[in-house]
């Protein structure tokens, strides 16, 4: 932390297919974007949740797509998905048109499984307060069937996301990607590997993964560096204390 | 350069948190009210906005006293007379509602991605070490969920299946463990850093200075008794 | 007016909107009703985080007044509520700055120490002389390494012998823990529906 080490790490192969689903969204298509992390684990999810929204609206500056923005978990969600917001440069874009935020509309997986068939009966007002029936953007914009490309930032089990989502994107190919903490990674492999799950972000080197094949490195990277060094203490004490538990079970047991 | 009192502040609170790795302490405790009291506001004023939207100003505001919005605000006051022990029975009904809701959208899902997508997955023979994962997958997943069979003594053949499923979920477990202390540890970096920086390196050594102070009056204390 | 309490009444408000929510996912009718419903929930579920805010609120109250133990904290608490609740009416620059800056580091502060206390877990698991126990923290050894990002200085096995654990054994007995979760969901819903668990009544 003091000197950066720019030490090397892997782009993992799921960022890698995250980053070409995002690109792979065609002109004029809607892009979702869930932000359903918490405070704590801003320091994780944060990297990952603004090179996600930066390419987001990179694409809706060249190819004229839409975003749209919910939190449906936590308030928190909400307050961390504008800071991510925060960093996106906004110039030319407007609002209602190019983008709408949607803000804090509490029930979670009710939620995400309203917004597959009627999004604007969950959303009857934007987070500002104007009736989602009168946003321009929001005119064609209802369900799945408009939806290409479905994004969820979490610091809980993903499975809700995948139940709720799953058989429907998977129908119109309508690709998932998911930003989660390291801990969930393994609960994700299943649907993964099945193909439920597109894509995912695995925490700040999935975040720094993103930052870097956008060409925007930025907190992930930095942070990558002090993670390793804090890492490696961590499991330099777990092998320490192992090894002093090992050193007296041999010596009682003799 | 202006001294930046903000960060000053927040990286007092964050060491007040932390000092609980010592021990309960006053610090902590107000950090943790503190914390309580702020999330607390933030709910009210978030909840109070989407209920002024969805209750308020279509009852109220545009008088559609006729329509679903007065029963499902019903229902919420009845939630709220859960307060009260004479009428705590009735904010049975609004859970209730809530409960089927969030079963029938859970089950719905369930059926699908969780049972079918994954009993169903990739081909078993693609050739070459692929078909030797898939054969391990479906080992690890047909001898997991013999253990998790309990309407039967795990003896004999199952008894064999569920030892060695037993194995297969602590491999899962602890790879989930490993992985989920890395993201624990990674939560403090960021901290770590501005607290090496001005103005958190100053609250860094009061913090400092506050911690030896304690450890020598617990120390006297200790002495004494 | 005794009927009123019968528990057949919460099953009722439980199964109508199960059913109609199942009904449109597998046949496509209701539409409209299901997007009510949920709307509904979405509604109550404001009213819940009402309730927990005044709950807690009450609580605090009543701990105050009695002077129980702990009672100056509850000052605190109540203090910080009451002004930062103000604040987002008459100063929001302060309520956004307690919001974004001070709770949001406070949290992380809060669960980072979760962090720091699961290390004493090994003093802990490493008193047992168990082979699983042994399975257990070989498999939290090789999670940790293979989550390091730097893990590819130390030895260039670590990346392929983790992708290889975390896609085939993890599966494996995520894939069994998974349909178990899912069997056993579709079997506690089913005997809510009959009326057999009453957890969700308080009962």
């Amino acid at each position: 932390m003091l000197r950066p080490l720019a030490l090397p790490f892997p782009i993992e192969e799921p960022t890698r297919k995250a980053y070409e689903l995002l690109e792979k969204v065609p002109k004029g298509g809607v892009i979702v974007l869930v932000s359903d992390e918490g405070f704590p684990s801003w320091a994780e999810l944060g990297p990952g949740e603004i090179a996600v929204y930066r390419h987001a609206f990179r694409k809706v500056k060249q190819d004229g797509c839409k975003v749209i923005m919910l939190t449906c978990y936590e308030i928190a969600g909400m307050i961390l998905g504008e800071r991510a917001l925060s960093y996106v440069d906004l110039t030319g874009l407007k609002y209602g048109e190019d983008w709408v935020q949607l803000g804090f509309i509490p029930g979670y997986e009710a939620v995400l499984a309203g917004m597959i068939k009627d999004l604007k009966s969950i959303a009857p007002v934007d987070k500002f307060g104007t009736p989602t029936k009168d946003i321009p953007m929001l005119k064609n914009i209802n369900s799945i069937d408009d939806y290409d490309f479905l994004y969820a930032c979490t610091y809980t089990a993903m499975d809700v996301y995948i139940r709720q989502w799953g058989e429907a994107a998977l129908a119109r190919g309508v690709p998932i990607v998911i930003n989660m903490l390291s801990g969930t990674v393994p609960l994700a492999m299943p649907y993964y590997r099945a193909g439920t799950l597109s894509a995912y972000l695995n925490s700040v080197i999935g975040g720094a993964g993103y930052e870097m094949l956008i060409g925007q490195p930025g907190m992930g990277v930095a942070l990558l560096d002090a993670q390793s060094t804090a890492h490696l203490l961590a499991i330099g004490l777990i092998i320490f204390v192992q090894g002093i538990f090992t050193v007296r079970f041999m010596t009682r047991r003799r | 350069m202006e001294f930046d009192w903000g960060t000053a502040i927040e990286m007092s609170l964050v060491l007040m948190a932390w000092s609980l790795l010592y021990r309960d302490n006053i610090l902590y405790r107000i950090a943790e009210n503190l914390t309580v009291g702020w999330f607390m506001a933030m709910s009210l004023v978030v909840g109070l906005d989407i209920l002024k939207s969805r209750v308020y100003t279509p009852l109220i505001i545009r008088g559609e006293w006729l329509s679903p919005t007065l029963i499902v605000t019903i229902l919420g006051l009845l939630y709220l007379l859960r307060l009260l022990p004479e009428t705590r029975w009735l904010a049975r009904w609004p859970i209730s509602f809530m409960a089927g809701v969030a079963s029938a959208v859970a089950v719905k899902g369930v059926i699908y991605a969780q049972i079918i997508r994954l009993v169903t997955m990739k081909s078993w023979a693609v050739g070459g070490l692929e078909s030797i994962n898939n054969i391990i997958i479906a080992t690890f997943t047909f001898t997991g969920l013999c253990y998790f069979i309990f309407t039967r003594e795990h003896k004999g053949v199952l008894g064999a299946l569920a030892g060695f499923g037993k194995y297969a979920l602590m491999i899962c477990f602890g790879w989930t463990a490993g992985t989920y202390l890395m993201s624990l540890i990674s939560m403090s970096v960021g901290h770590m850093q501005t607290l090496m920086q001005v103005p958190g390196i100053y609250v860094s050594m009061l913090g400092v200075i506050i911690l030896i102070i304690g450890i020598i009056y617990d120390r006297i204390k200790i002495s004494k008794t | 007016m005794s009927w009123i309490r019968r528990r057949e009444i919460c099953i009722l408000l439980y199964v109508i909107p199960a059913a109609i929510i199942l009904i449109n996912h597998f046949s496509g009718s209701l539409g409209p009703v299901t997007s009510e419903i949920i709307l509904w929930a979405s509604t109550l579920a404001t009213f819940a985080i009402l309730l927990g805010v005044i709950s807690l609120f009450q609580h605090h109250l009543t701990v105050l007044a009695r002077q129980r133990r702990g009672w100056p904290y509850s000052i605190i608490l109540l203090a910080s509520f009451l002004t930062t609740f103000a604040f987002n009416y008459i100063y929001p620059t302060a309520y956004d700055f307690i919001i974004n800056r001070l709770l949001a580091s406070l949290q992380m502060a809060l669960l980072a120490y979760v962090g720091f206390y699961s290390y004493t877990l090994f003093f802990r698991a490493s008193g047992t002389k168990n082979p699983y126990v042994l399975v257990l923290l070989v498999a939290i050894l090789l999670g940790l390494f293979y989550n390091l990002p730097m893990r590819d200085v130390i030895w260039t096995g670590w990346g392929p012998l983790g992708k290889w654990v975390n896609d085939v054994p993890n599966t494996g007995g995520m894939n069994a823990l998974l349909i178990g979760v899912g069997i056993g969901t579709l079997a506690l819903f089913i005997r809510t529906i009959l009326g057999y668990e009453e957890a969700y009544l308080g009962g």
